[in-house]
């Protein structure tokens, strides 16, 4: 018996939560694996958010730790880089630009050979 | 009228017995169809534990083990934590913790119960003085007791965080936690790991007098590079090049390196003891012993289902485990190694003792080895010595079936020594000095057939310890004068990481 195609659609909206919940470790792993208590003490004390990211393709972390601080809104000093997980984090403003439009001018600079993907953006002020 | 009423006693009986073993033969305590598996989602708030470290009525803090604590439903909080520890005397090292001990308290449980779990990342709590301990870092908990999903229950959590989760306990056995944060490695390495036991539903099939947990676990130091201390006591952190080369400085019962030589664990002659045994690593193998008995029982894993009966030793490959029982024959100092020799060296090794008197022989075993000198012709001739020589010598520890040798450099000039180190037969036949010690230790030396550069090597190593060793006690190893010697991280192992 096949499905009409609504109620196929309907079913994968279903799933789709569960399907990324279930990849949640390996997010808390990235996290883990940049995590700087002193830039996060840092941040929460300059009402910044910390923004961790995951890195997919071949990255250079010299390279990326230096693009990052270029960003506008990034706090230079709080670039963290890790090769395995592959994982990026910094401190932002977010009254200068969202964590979003930071990673997408990452991507501008890094010339397409490397994708970020936002995991969490921890703001001092929601909290986490 | 007898007859028919005899046969009706055999009939009710016979449908008994058939009854029992109806009942019994349909009872799987491994039926997947009957364990709880029912998902219960973590949760992870920001409320913050207070107070003691660990708590629960089902915790041991020691190796000493409490009795199983009778309710189905077991409250267990274990916080992580980052302090000093004494690893062996002298070292200051800079560990990672679950309920504030390494290894963290050992969790008892039955079969059937649930673990109400909850874990707060504490390790950015403010300690003492100036902060010494490593920075504040995210942490977790894998259970191995637990059929859970990763995904949910072993997730990472910030300091200030609280994670908590429950499972039921399906399987018998001793199983290992420890934190599973990137990098693994790394932290158990520094002392995140501990042991849950899960007795079977029926309790064990034996009695005995005494439990005790073992876990055995490795140690990777090096100075600290910022040249921090505590107390006056230079700090040791964890070397990343020796983990990674799985190259331990220490290997070590219960956190402590020969810490129950120091404190041996009670028993009397007679007695029945049980020990729950488990490696946690992170890396190398144990193989667990017993000097002076046989283990009776084996159940591997902790199962009573995987029994041997009298076996000598039991390999454990890190993170597997063993109940192990034996029996105590006589008075006397029962001697617990990996005997992976290397790892007893390392501090592997610890005594279940009758009395004090009993405790005294343990230099079999843990015969003092020396600091190791900078000069390489030396170092080599200690290493040597060690490998060759201990059985029967020691540098500073006394004599032993051969006299103790520090001092024998100025007692003896080269051209003795180098005669005696090549041909100990020949020397016994002819040399007045010779006979005296023949006269005195009554067994001949041996001819170890060494070369010429060994002996060199060896003679090197004597006047170097006669120079420098400052001997105390059974100190592992024996100091020697400040700048003479190499740091324990530094020190050659059999498998070197840098030439």
């Amino acid at each position: 018996m096949t499905m009409s195609p609504r109620p196929r659609h309907l079913t994968l909206a279903l799933l789709w939560p569960a399907l990324a919940f279930a990849c949640g470790a390996c997010d808390e792993d990235k996290m883990a694996a940049t995590y700087d208590h002193a830039v996060s003490q840092d941040a929460a004390a300059h009402q910044k958010a910390v923004v961790y990211c995951a890195v997919q393709g071949a990255s250079q972390p010299d390279r990326l730790r230096a693009v990052a601080a270029q960003i506008d809104g990034v706090d230079p000093a709080s670039v963290r880089v890790s090769s395995e997980p592959a994982a990026l984090s910094f401190a932002l403003d977010k009254s200068v630009q969202s964590p979003e439009a930071a990673v997408a001018q990452m991507h501008k600079a890094l010339g397409g050979q490397v994708k970020l993907v936002v995991i969490k953006s921890v703001d001092p002020v929601a909290g986490r | 009228m007898r007859s028919k009423q005899r046969y009706r006693v055999y009939a009710a009986g016979l449908a008994a017995a058939l009854v029992v073993a109806c009942t019994t033969m349909g009872t799987d305590p491994y039926d997947m169809s009957k364990m709880d598996l029912k998902p219960r989602p973590a949760k992870i708030t920001n409320e913050r534990h207070s107070g003691p470290f660990a708590a629960g009525s089902s915790l041991s803090m020691d190796a000493v083990l409490k009795p199983l604590s009778p309710e189905p439903v077991k409250e267990v909080r274990l916080d992580t934590t980052h302090k000093i520890i004494d690893l062996a005397p002298g070292v200051k090292f800079s560990a990672w913790t679950f309920g504030d001990t390494v290894p963290g308290p050992v969790v008892r449980v039955r079969v059937g119960d649930v673990v109400k779990f909850s874990m707060t990342n504490r390790s950015d709590e403010p300690v003492p003085g100036v902060r010494v301990t490593a920075a504040p870092m995210m942490h977790s908990m894998d259970f191995h007791a637990a059929m859970v999903s990763p995904q949910d229950k072993y997730r990472s959590i910030a300091p200030g965080q609280t994670m908590s989760f429950e499972f039921t306990a399906n399987y018998p056995g001793v199983f290992m936690y420890h934190c599973g944060t990137p990098m693994v490695l790394e932290h158990i390495a520094s002392g995140m790991y501990g042991m849950v036991i899960v007795e079977p539903r029926g309790g064990y099939p034996t009695k005995v007098d005494r439990e005790y947990a073992i876990v055995q676990s490795e140690f990777y130091t090096k100075p600290d590079p910022d040249k921090r201390q505590v107390g006056g006591v230079p700090l040791q952190v964890l070397d990343g090049d020796r983990v990674r080369a799985k190259v331990p400085t220490y290997t070590v019962f219960n956190g402590r390196y020969n810490g129950f030589v120091d404190n041996p664990l009670p028993a009397k002659p007679g007695e029945r003891v049980r020990l729950f045994v488990l490696n946690v690593g992170p890396s190398n193998t144990s193989s667990f012993h017993v000097v002076g008995t046989i283990f009776d029982r084996v159940w591997m894993e902790g199962n009573p289902d995987n029994q041997w009966r009298g076996a000598q030793t039991v390999l454990l490959g890190s993170s597997n485990s063993a109940i192990v029982e034996f029996v105590i024959p006589e008075a006397g100092g029962y001697v617990m190694v990996d005997h992976h020799f290397a790892n007893a060296s390392q501090g592997a090794i610890g005594i279940i003792s009758t009395g004090a008197a009993a405790a005294a022989e343990t230099e079999h075993h843990n015969i003092p080895a020396t600091a190791a000198p900078s000069d390489p012709v030396a170092q080599r001739g200690k290493l040597d010595f060690e490998s060759k020589c201990l059985a029967c010598h020691s540098i500073g520890g006394g004599d032993k079936l051969g006299p103790d040798l520090l001092g024998v450099s100025k007692k003896r000039d080269t051209a003795w020594l180098t005669s005696w180190l090549k041909s100990p037969e020949k020397m016994l036949a002819s040399d007045p000095i010779a006979k005296q010690l023949l006269e005195k230790y009554k067994l001949p030396m041996p001819n170890q057939g060494l070369s010429d550069t060994e002996i060199q090597q060896y003679i090197a190593y004597f006047k170097w310890a006669d120079a420098n060793v400052q001997p105390q006690g059974k100190m592992q190893p024996q100091p020697a004068a400040a700048g003479s010697a190499l740091p324990p991280s530094e020190t050659k192992s059999a498998a070197p990481i840098k030439e």
